[in-house]
């Protein structure tokens, strides 16, 4: 019953991530439409969770946008997933506090390494291809704007959540003591 | 978490490319890609309606707009009468000729979402191989604005390849004096460049840009858009020009898939 539980909770969570993703990227105006609600719902669900269901979560999100797109197979996933997994290794096992300022650094981590590794793989295929130069000032303007966009909006959301909810709120390390 | 989870994804992950590599996975993509074509198409066609606002700073600017407009239109109308009369010309001329044309039927298609990663520059389609789609094919908008390829096909979708993908690549020609020719590139934001073109060749701005037919599957005449700028250093072999597309290409709803017989 739990497991069935947890697979509904999952499913949904990943309608409406993607859902409210949509309405983000098509309705908004740029530079607004940068905002990456999969990484504030990641980090957020690290900090007050601490559960590895988060990956595979990040999996299936992923998973979707890889059959939307024009990129190999891998390529959306591969750098989705380890972004995902470092941030809660990271989590889990070196910050040692809940903080608006923890939850701004993982999502400038997480969405840095995510986007870093995605331009890599694109430059090993291109290198594969022979094709010879992308241009790529605007995924370097986009990139600064999702990311003080969304870990501005991750603390903030923090910072709420922080006040209402117990979970939030709670020191790491007494927590522990 | 444990260094088996981590195995465990990773293997999960090496699985599914595998499995989707030898098309084990065909069904449930379908089955999944169905489900989300229902909610993006409807977000992304409330959005595009939503953004298609006009929005004038003024009254002066609208009436500037608006005389504009009229000026073109009669413009239009003039150029409508003649075109009608040479393409009757036209079709006598190829009848007495007997010349063996390509025919070319195509097939609509409602744009149900847009790419957004900043890399790539593509929507994605309610047709596919099931529709007859085929790997780049061309897709236009309109009665032939030519906006981009075809660069995945499944069974009830594709995804097109805008020409304002920084991957895109298309043979043209601008429509002046010497038909000069050239290759359209993206990547450059909403404008377009044309490469290649010709040294000694005259190109000026707001001449019209087509497809010159010269590229497979991709036929004469398609229109891509109007010169903006010309570029030409006299050290260089080739000038360059950048273009302006006649098609916002993020607020696009209905296209067509040019099937050539």
């Amino acid at each position: 019953m739990q497991t069935i539980l947890t697979i509904t909770k999952t499913i949904l969570s990943v309608i409406l991530l993607l859902f409210f993703h949509f309405i983000i990227a098509f309705f908004l105006p740029n530079p607004v439409n940068t905002i990456n609600i999969f990484f504030i719902y990641f980090v957020l669900f690290i900090i007050g969770w601490e559960k590895s269901i988060v990956i595979w979560i990040a999996f299936f999100i992923f998973y979707i946008f890889e059959l939307y797109s024009v990129v190999p197979l891998g390529f959306i996933i591969v750098p989705g997933i380890i972004s995902v997994m470092t941030i809660y290794l990271l989590y889990v096992n070196v910050f040692t506090n809940r903080s608006w300022f923890t939850s701004f650094i993982m999502v400038v981590i997480a969405i840095s390494i995510n986007r870093l590794l995605y331009l890599f793989l694109v430059y090993v295929l291109n290198y594969a291809s022979g094709i010879s130069s992308i241009v790529i000032k605007n995924f370097f303007i986009d990139l600064f704007w999702e990311l003080v966009l969304t870990s501005v909006i991750s603390s903030l959301l923090f910072y709420l959540l922080s006040k209402k909810y117990n979970r939030f709120s709670r020191d790491k390390v007494n927590m522990i003591l | 978490m444990k260094r088996r989870n981590i195995l465990v994804i990773f293997f999960a992950i090496f699985i599914i490319i595998l499995l989707h590599y030898f098309g084990v996975t065909i069904w449930l993509d379908n089955k999944i890609r169905s489900l989300f074509n229902l909610s993006s198409s409807a977000v992304y066609n409330i959005s595009t309606k939503y953004n298609n606002n006009l929005e004038f700073e003024s009254t002066d600017e609208l009436k500037k707009e608006y005389l504009e407009l009229i000026e073109k239109y009669n413009n239009n109308v003039v150029d409508k009468t003649q075109l009608t009369l040479l393409t009757e010309e036209n079709d006598n001329l190829r009848e007495q000729l007997n010349f063996l044309d390509k025919e070319t039927i195509s097939i609509g298609a409602d744009v149900i979402s847009r790419s957004t990663d900043v890399l790539r520059n593509t929507i994605v389609i309610n047709r596919g191989l099931e529709d007859g789609v085929l790997m780049d094919l061309p897709v236009i908008t309109g009665r032939g604005f030519y906006i981009g390829k075809i660069k995945r096909v499944d069974s009830n979708s594709s995804v097109v390849q805008l020409i304002s993908d920084q991957y895109s690549r298309v043979a043209s020609t601008v429509l002046n004096k010497e038909k000069s020719i050239g290759v359209v590139e993206g990547g450059f934001g909403l404008s377009l460049q044309m490469n290649l073109i010709p040294q000694n060749e005259y190109i000026s701005v707001g001449e019209d840009v087509i497809t010159s037919g010269l590229e497979e599957n991709i036929p004469y005449g398609l229109i891509l858009g109007h010169i903006d700028i010309v570029e030409k250093e006299p050290y260089q072999p080739f000038q360059k020009a950048l273009l302006s597309p006649y098609v916002n290409l993020n607020k696009i709803q209905t296209v067509s898939v040019l099937l050539t017989l």
